[in-house]
């Protein structure tokens, strides 16, 4: 049998290749027809529809597109690179803000989400003090150039605060109050919470008490401070705080669980189960409060009522509860 | 007709799969976890081939199953040669597929 040769002037080697160029030809045809279609400012609206609906992923496709296609502004690189990081890309992040900060380096924002990328892409166990430090000049540069971004200053402290250097941190967030920042509680807040990770409750209660007097309103202070009076087993004064959470909001689950929690851990089962129904009036598929009330009935031998909310709460995914219920059925 | 010369059709289908890598990548590679393009090149070419492959099998047998009808209705007794129509079917099938893959990842 004798081999076929490979000749350039074979007629079915030309009319192939004449077939490729062509299908090549028709592909570049309708690619220009088609960009030929889109309008710039037609992708923008659907970007900022996608963007402000936080239907990131299509955000960032069209945001993408647009700067592809020459329509450069701030306002698209920003929002480009908060849907990237919104869908974790903090890569495409990264890239569209050193784009932004070569032709914009006053912007406070971008020095800010190139901070938040970076510290972010990191895992826990990279974040030490070399990566940490480029990130860190970031965050000061957007302070400097504007005092009052309080993001800056919260991103500051909390990286200080996950290495558990929590002086630096309430440093950071003291220095954001002395710059007159809006929402000042918050920040009393944050240096109350440093207090609260060293087990320093008294001074933690002090500034979650200052947040207070900023702001009557800020109920995460109110249930910090109960919090802690319950570590402290001070159950009459954490009962006052939720109180007072539940007179500012009647609508809020937590100060509900967390007084049935007081008399559930008092043995109180009877009280702990009214305070648990008023919470599950609220949200009765709360996989907590359903658990903790299905934990009362077992403690007060009312097993078919046990069984009913352990159900639930094992439906509703708690691991607690079908633990609870795999111990029941053996023992029956 | 059609790239009689197997290894120079893959070449080119190759080629295209590159260029249809960096379009579809546009639009796949804003998802953290899909930003290797060699990947997404291997799953390109990967989804070409075997799409086209049990397109040209089945549009094949529907082919022969007609062939056969007219043969007997005309009393035809040329033989088909399978394994070229196969290969027809299959090369048309991949430039459908990669028409249809660049239309979708230039479509906003």
């Amino acid at each position: 049998m004798t081999k076929k040769k490979f000749c350039i002037f074979n007629i079915n080697l030309c009319i192939s290749i004449i077939i490729t160029l062509l299908f090549f030809v028709f592909c570049v045809f309708f690619y220009s027809l088609k960009t030929k279609e889109y309008s710039p400012d037609a992708f923008e609206n659907k970007a900022d529809y996608f963007f402000y609906n936080e239907e990131y992923l299509n955000a960032l496709k069209y945001y993408k597109k647009i700067i592809n296609m020459g329509k450069i502004s701030n306002k698209n690189y920003i929002n480009l690179a908060i849907s990237a990081i919104k869908i974790e890309n903090y890569k495409m992040a990264i890239k569209y803000l050193k784009l932004l900060l070569k032709n914009r380096d006053d912007l406070p924002e971008s020095y800010y989400l190139l901070a938040y990328a970076n510290y972010y892409q990191l895992n826990k166990e990279e974040r030490n003090e070399n990566n940490i430090k480029s990130i860190i000049d970031y965050l000061q540069k957007s302070i400097e150039l504007n005092e009052r971004y309080k993001l800056a200053y919260s991103l500051l402290g909390k990286i200080y605060e996950d290495s558990e250097q929590y002086e630096h941190a309430r440093t950071w967030y003291r220095k954001a109050l002395f710059s007159d920042i809006e929402n000042a509680e918050e920040f009393y807040g944050f240096i109350a919470n440093t207090y609260f990770k060293e087990l320093r409750f008294d001074d933690a209660i002090k500034y979650y008490k200052k947040a207070i007097d900023k702001n009557k309103n800020y109920i995460a202070a109110y249930c910090s401070i109960a919090d802690i009076y319950t570590l402290q087993k001070d159950y009459d004064k954490a009962e006052k705080m939720y109180k007072q959470v539940i007179n500012k909001d009647k609508e809020y689950i937590l100060p509900y669980y967390k007084t049935g929690n007081l008399y559930y851990e008092q043995g109180n089962y009877t009280e702990a189960i009214k305070w648990y129904e008023q919470a599950l009036e609220i949200n009765k598929d709360n996989e907590s409060v359903n658990y903790y009330m299905g934990m009362c009935y077992k403690k007060i031998n009312d097993l078919s009522q046990a069984l009913k909310y352990l159900k639930i709460a094992a439906y509703c995914g708690s691991d607690e509860a079908v633990d609870e219920l795999r111990t029941m059925l053996e023992l029956f | 007709m059609f790239y009689n010369n197997k290894i120079l059709f893959f070449i080119i289908l190759f080629l295209m799969s590159t260029v249809l890598q960096y379009f579809v990548g546009q639009q796949v590679s804003l998802l953290p976890y899909i930003d290797n393009h060699f990947f997404l090149l291997i799953i390109l070419l990967f989804m070409i081939i075997t799409v086209s492959f049990l397109s040209a099998v089945c549009a094949f047998i529907v082919f022969y199953i007609f062939y056969k009808l007219i043969s007997v209705l005309f009393k035809i007794k040329k033989d088909l040669n399978k394994c070229f129509c196969v290969w027809l079917f299959f090369t048309v099938f991949s430039y459908i597929s990669i028409f249809f893959i660049f239309y979708k990842s230039i479509s906003y």
